[in-house]
């Protein structure tokens, strides 16, 4: 994306916001006064970032424009937001919560996507490799597709490994009832009708460390790959 | 999350572009759709690009290989298209085979494969022709002689 491109949507998306709050001319007029003020021009030679002066500027035009309290503070938290954020909203969104641990509640077919795109861009923030980051995702889809197909209800977590050690942690757990021919899965013998018949043993081939327990009360699965 | 796929018709082929992330419903859907889509327009060839698939597990490769193997029963020959270098690797790694599934880096090579495909099929039509040809006009020689 140009940086005109990014300037416009920085201006789109700072008008949207103002615009909940009040009349579209007086949005209009307090980011035209909030530029104006703030130092370094306009958005576009300052690459379209929302800068913590301009954001200072047009706070001063809500204090004058919104009389209501609550609404001001909310504005002006949104605002905030767009700031802390960079660029849009949506390459916010992008960059994963700095490598937090993030933890997946799988009930339908559409969380296994989540959890997969989650993985991912974890992985992506922790610098790891598109191969290796492929792989991470689609051990956690395996793995999150077990849970919904098998289970129906679970949970999948990642998380940065402590310590110097550069590599992700997958937690998956479930409370169905185990799986009953793990070592035949595991050692090939068996092979699932509705897969490849390689999800959890094409796990542990694409993931660095594997443990698997399973039981009368649930499946956890811990997997960890590290960053080369 | 309900989006489709649409399935384009390209010469006497269908193109299906897989742009989005797959969910299992999705790969469901599209694989009834692309049933339907043959049914009415009689393709020679279907084209599975699948270059913008997010991640293809077990579950989603195997889905795109019953395609193939499905419209393989209903007279059209399969290409997929455009898989990821990184899908590729991972997916061998897992130890997955993609037997009976023919494959192209481009779409220009499907297009490529498909026409080489149905212009021989054609070809052979027309030799045994030829061949029918030949018998009646050695029976007529054969008459003629005796």
């Amino acid at each position: 994306m140009s940086e005109t491109e990014t300037a416009s949507r920085q201006e789109t998306l700072i008008v949207g916001i103002l615009r909940e709050y009040m009349e579209d001319a007086v949005a209009r007029g307090i980011f035209r006064y909030g530029l104006k003020r703030c130092q370094g021009g306009d958005l576009e030679e300052r690459g379209g970032r929302v800068s913590q002066s301009l954001l200072q500027n047009l706070n001063k035009g809500i204090d004058i424009f919104l009389r209501d309290e609550s609404m001001r503070s909310s504005c002006k938290e949104k605002l905030a937001d767009l700031g802390r954020g960079g660029h849009s909203g949506k390459d916010r969104k992008r960059e994963p919560a700095e490598a937090e641990a993030r933890s997946i509640h799988l009930k339908t077919e559409d969380d296994i996507v989540v959890a997969r795109n989650e993985a991912r861009a974890i992985a992506e923030g922790m610098g790891f490799t598109r191969t290796e980051q492929i792989k991470i995702a689609t051990s956690v889809s395996e793995m999150a597709r077990n849970v919904i197909r098998y289970v129906g209800e679970g949970a999948i977590s990642f998380e940065p490994l402590a310590g110097g050690t550069r590599g992700i942690k997958i937690i998956c757990i479930d409370h169905g009832h185990g799986i009953p021919n793990l070592s035949d899965v595991l050692s090939g013998q068996y092979r699932s009708k509705t897969g490849l018949g390689l999800g959890i043993l094409g796990c542990r081939k694409i993931m660095d460390e594997f443990d698997i327990e399973t039981g009368s009360s649930g499946t956890l699965i811990t997997a960890v790959k590290y960053r080369n | 999350m309900s989006r489709n796929i649409p399935i384009i018709r390209l010469y006497d082929n269908l193109l299906v572009s897989i742009q989005t992330e797959l969910s299992d419903k999705l790969v469901h859907e599209l694989k009834d759709g692309i049933c339907e889509e043959i049914q009415r327009h009689d393709p020679k060839g279907l084209i599975l690009e699948v270059s913008g698939v997010d991640i293809l597990d077990s579950y989603i490769a195997r889905s795109i290989r019953d395609i193939s193997q499905v419209v393989r029963l209903m007279g059209v020959k399969a290409v997929i298209v455009g898989l990821d270098p990184s899908m590729a690797i991972t997916l061998v790694e897992m130890g997955l085979t993609l037997t009976a599934m023919e494959t192209a880096l481009t779409i220009e090579t499907a297009l490529d494969m498909l026409r080489r495909e149905y212009f021989y099929e054609e070809e052979d039509e027309e030799d045994g022709q030829d061949a029918v040809d030949d018998d009646e006009l050695i029976d007529s020689i054969l008459e003629e002689i005796s």
